[in-house]
Parts: C-alpha cells; structure tokens; sequence
C-alpha cells in the first residue's frame, strides 16, 4: 500500500488580515504529496499547496492604467452592506401603515409573544395527538460505521490522528512575506500496521462522531471495494463486514465496553485530570454473554495476536 | 534551545517567507522553476529545528534533528529587493528599493521598503471601511431636536374634548401641530463604530501600498527645514514635489519632536495650505489619501514598518 503522509495544516490566521484577503484564511487537511515527491518534506509540500491557494486567490492585477487611490474612489464591495428596513414610513414602502405587523390584536402590538406552541387556549397540536411508540430504557444504540467510510479515512491516512506531531514551526505567512510568528502543525497520519485501531482512534480521527452509545459497529457498506488490512477492535461487526475486512488480510474483535468503559477508552485523559484511576473493565451482562469475543480492556492491547 | 532562539528571529520569518514564494512560483509555472525546490531543504533543515525541540520525535523527527545542525544563512535564499521602478505587479509582498532624498530633492541613499507593509495588494473595501470608521468616530454628535414633551409650554388643553365642532387636541406641541415636538429626533450620541485591528493594521497597509504603487512615496533623510521659516518650507516642498502637478502633501516624521522634523517642521508648514505634518505614530488612512503625496523620512518609515510587524495579539501556542 501507498503510504501518504497526511497534512494537518493550520496556519494561524494571519495577523493583519491579510491572508484572508488573499485566501490563506482556511487551510486544513491539504493534500497529500504525491509517493514521487515522498523525499519532500511535508512542510514544504504544506507550503506549496499554501502559495498554490494563495495564487489563485491572487492579488489584483495589473490595471492597464494606474488609478490613483483617492478618498473619492473609495466603496465597499458590492453586497457587503444591506440597507435597513424603514417601516412606517409611507404606503410606498410597502411597509407602511401596520408596519408589517398586520392588523391588531396581541402579535402587533410590542412586548412579549404568545410562547411557541400556543394556540390561544385551545388544546395545542402537541397534545391532541396520541402518544405513539414507546422509549426503551434496555436499548443499546451503537453508532454505525460502514466499510465505505473506514476505507476513506484510511487512503486519506486520516486514521488515527494521535500521531506524533513530527513538526511544530513558528511562521506566519502573509502572502509571500512572513511576517509574524504562527504554528504549523504536521500530523503523521499514516496508519499503524503494527497495532490494533480501537474505537479511540475511530473517535479521534473524526471517523466516528460525538455520538457513540455503547460502541462502534462495522456494517457493510462499501464491502465489495473494501481492499485495507486493517485491524480493528469495535464493539460490533455484521457479517458482511467482517467477511469483507478478512477478505482483505484483517481482522476485528469485538470487544464489550459498557458506557463508563468506552468513556475510559475514547478519553483517559478525562480520568488523568481528575486524578482517577481509570475503571476495571466491566463484563457483558448475561443477556449479551457470547456477543462479544473479549471483555474490552483499560487501557487496550493494542498488538496485533496471532488470534486476532 | 540557543538555536531556537538564534532562528526566532527575522532569519526564520524571512526564510518562510522566500519558501512560500517559490512555492508559489512553482505552482504559477509548473514547468521552470523546479531549480528553486532543489535550493530548499536547507532552509527546512533550519525550521525543522524548532519542531523538534519542541515536540517528542518519532524516527523522522531524529533525522530532522541531525539536518537541524545546518544554520544556513537565509538572506541568500530570499528574493532580493528589486527597484522601485521594476515594480510592475502589485500585491505580491515583493520588498522595495527606494532612492532617499534630502530636502533639495538629491538622492542621498536607498532604503528597502518592506513588502508585507509597502507593496499588500491595495483593497479599496477595507479602506473605505477604515475612512468610514475613522470619519464615524471623529463626528461629534451633538444633535438634538426637541421632542414634545421637551417643547415649552402646551401644558393646557387647547379646547374642549366636545362640542367644538372641531378635532380632539391634547396639546398645541403634539408633533403635528406647529411648533409642535419632533418624532424620534436626533438625540446626542457617539456614532463611533468599532473595527477590528486587524482591519485598520491591514487599511494602514492598504494606504501606504497604493501610494507607493502611484510612486506618490517619498522617503526623505530628514524633513527639518534650514530655517523655521514658511519661506524654507515651501522651498522644500517646491523641490521635493518638482514633477507633481499639485502640491499636496503629507509629511510624516518621527514624532512631535523628532530630530527629523518636530516643532520646527510644524512652525514653518503651518501656514501652507495642502501640507500637512504628521508623526509616524498618528499616521492613518484618512490623512494619507486626504493628500496626493506622502513622505516619509528614514526614522519614521524605519518605526513605522516595526510597528506593522509588531503582532497584535501574542499568538497562542495551540492554532
């Protein structure tokens, strides 16, 4: 497999504006250069693709005539301001009489409106319909992740993201000038083959979102593409998806974590600040005993076994 | 950490600086200037030192550990200054060089103009934001209309509610009768807005970019006349605008009482009309575009350009 180096460039903004005159504001996640360039440093491909943007947002061109800059010359850009509304000021305006109120009544006059929902004493929509369904207090939600997206974030070497800051330089780019002091981060963000990606990883890429529940499960979207090895340890897998992950020269255990534990795994440093000890593992209850290959453990083994 | 420190300095932003040049070069035209990248790792040996002092290092970063050894003298990478007569495109932070003169209009020196204050790509919005702003801060304010209850007398009802045969009135200063008070007048008030500093900083730029653009920038070695004397001053400013077709001028010193130019400047410019005198610090947008040129002697240009360096906000260690 291609290795490639994946950028997370954030340039502080720079200081006098400028760069976001000339479209440096936003640079996140440049892309990679190319295995032929695999020698360059990633700084200085981050750099390029900085002028490449910067370029093409482009300072002015060159007027054919040279026109002064003078007080009266001046305007904003076109839109840039909108011109208040005037109301009741005249039939005109289309805002006149009732001002866009309408006619009378509480909704016209100033001060407080009838909360959201209200609908004058009569029982409201919200309370006319019927309860439907039912919440279940036993449910465990995990938070899907399809193959198609896995494999995303692997070729784009997003996975995982905690990687060792490799640079960590002072510049502030202004154009072509710098200007001032910044901080440019370089994140190796090639995938480990030597360990096992946890739901942490998962969660610290950005792979999955804020939202877990009670873990991570495979599905199989994207199976027939999926071509990673890649080892994984998530809380649930679909056939599909695992057939499809062994098809490629990987593997996934399942692991159990209740939710205290999956907080532990997604962030131990929470437990470091407070001074606490990260929690014992907890076993599946009895209901789920055999849904899962291992108890997941605090912190994870992460090295790859020969069972595994 | 002496090397962090020997390359914090102007080194290090000026060597970022001529990287992200070629770079942008190399993009521009993908074909030529390949030569360039070849001259660039040395400077990023140099950068690279600071990432790895900083930060625990994986392989790659030990290796560009022992490349940080190589100090490199980085002036030699940068683009070099061109005159200001080959300046031919705007906007691209390109550093200037510009004849100084002395009060006779003798070119005396050069000086470099930096191109991050003196060559930003002129952008017409944000300096008629910073002259709004300005102009907006500098209105008084001190308007007032009289509203009715503010209007003298109309205490008494004018006539009965009934039986007049005419309309019901409470008061002869309701605002529709005559003399009555006014509706939602004007009332005292500021009418400053704020602006962010970035925004004024990047206007003051925008300003000086344009008139050195227009070559309506003059740097000068000094603006103290002979003499404190309208006579010498307009003699001065007669030679230092020989080629102008008008005489408008801003002329900016150091300070109020720099040796450059201070109270004598100011005595003897006094009574000329389209000239102005001004120290470095108080410099703004408005005053340079009031008037057609602008000079600037080698100490104030000299402060003015640290100033504009000088960061607004120390930056924060995380982006």
């Amino acid at each position: 497999m291609q290795r490639r180096a994946s950028l997370l460039v954030s340039l502080a903004r720079a200081w006098s504006g400028t760069a976001a005159a000339s479209g440096l504001g936003s640079l996140a996640a440049l892309p990679a250069p190319s295995s032929s360039s695999a020698a360059a440093s990633p700084v200085l491909a981050a750099l390029q693709a900085a002028g490449r943007r910067w370029l093409t947002a482009g300072p002015v061109a060159q007027a054919a005539e040279r026109e002064f800059i003078t007080l009266n010359a001046l305007a904003d850009n076109p839109g840039a301001t909108h011109a208040p509304k005037r109301v009741g000021r005249g039939i005109g305006s289309g805002l006149g009489k009732t001002s866009g109120r309408g006619h009378k009544g509480q909704k016209a006059r100033n001060g407080r409106k009838p909360r959201l929902g209200f609908e004058g004493g009569q029982t409201p929509l919200r309370l006319r319909v019927p309860l439907r369904g039912f919440h279940n207090p036993h449910g465990r939600w995990y938070r899907p992740l399809n193959l198609d997206t896995l494999q995303q974030w692997v070729l784009d070497g997003r996975l995982p993201k905690d990687r060792v800051i490799t640079m960590k330089v002072r510049l502030w780019i202004v154009g072509r000038s710098v200007v001032g002091e910044g901080i440019l981060w370089v994140l190796d963000g090639r995938l480990p083959k030597d360990r096992v990606i946890t739901m942490k990883d998962l969660r610290d890429s950005n792979c999955v979102g804020r939202k877990m529940g009670w873990g991570v499960r495979l599905l199989g979207r994207g199976a027939g593409r999926f071509s990673q090895p890649v080892h994984l340890q998530v809380s649930g897998v679909s056939d599909s998806a695992r057939a499809a992950i062994e098809k490629a020269g990987g593997s996934v255990t399942t692991v159990y974590y209740n939710q205290l534990g999956l907080r532990a795994l997604v962030k131990p440093d929470w437990f470091a600040a407070k001074g606490r000890q990260l929690p014992r593992p907890a076993r599946p209850p009895p209901k789920l005993e055999g849904r899962f290959d291992q108890v997941g453990e605090l912190p994870p083994r992460t090295e790859i076994t020969a069972a595994a | 950490m002496a090397l962090r420190s020997l390359l914090a300095g102007p080194l290090l932003k000026r060597a970022a600086a001529s990287l992200s040049q070629q770079a942008a070069a190399v993009s521009s035209s993908s074909s030529s200037s390949l030569a360039g990248l070849q001259a660039l790792p040395a400077a990023w040996a140099a950068l690279r030192c600071l990432g790895t002092s900083a930060s625990p290092a994986a392989a790659a970063a030990a290796a560009a550990e022992a490349a940080a050894e190589e100090v490199v003298d980085l002036a030699d990478i940068l683009p070099p200054p061109i005159p200001i007569e080959q300046h031919q495109e705007q906007g691209y932070y390109q550093d200037l060089v510009v004849p100084v003169y002395d009060l006779e209009r003798r070119a005396v020196g050069s000086y470099t103009l930096g191109g991050d204050i003196f060559d930003v790509p002129i952008r017409r919005d944000i300096l008629h934001r910073v002259v709004r702003w300005q102009l907006a801060k500098r209105q008084q304010g001190t308007h007032k209309t009289l509203g009715r209850s503010e209007v003298r007398g109309g205490g008494k009802k004018p006539r009965p509610q009934k039986g007049s045969g005419r309309s019901r009135q409470g008061t002869i200063r309701a605002p529709q009768w005559r003399g009555g008070g006014v509706v939602h007048g004007p009332v005292p008030r500021s009418h400053a807005h704020s602006l962010p500093k970035r925004v004024r900083r990047l206007g003051l730029q925008c300003a000086l970019s344009a008139k050195t653009w227009e070559r309506r920038l003059l740097i000068v070695e000094g603006l103290r006349p002979a003499e404190p004397k309208t006579k010498a001053a307009l003699a001065h400013v007669d030679a230092l605008l020989a080629d102008a077709p008008r005489r408008s001028v801003l002329l900016c010193d150091s300070s109020k009482t720099g040796e450059d130019g201070g109270e004598p400047l100011r005595r003897s410019i006094a009574n000329l009309p389209w000239v102005d005198a001004i120290p470095q610090q108080g410099l703004n947008v408005y005053s340079i575009l009031q008037r057609d040129y602008l000079v600037l002697t080698r100490a104030a240009a000299d402060l003015l350009t640290e100033r504009l360096r000088r960061p607004i906000k120390p930056c924060s260690e995380t982006p």
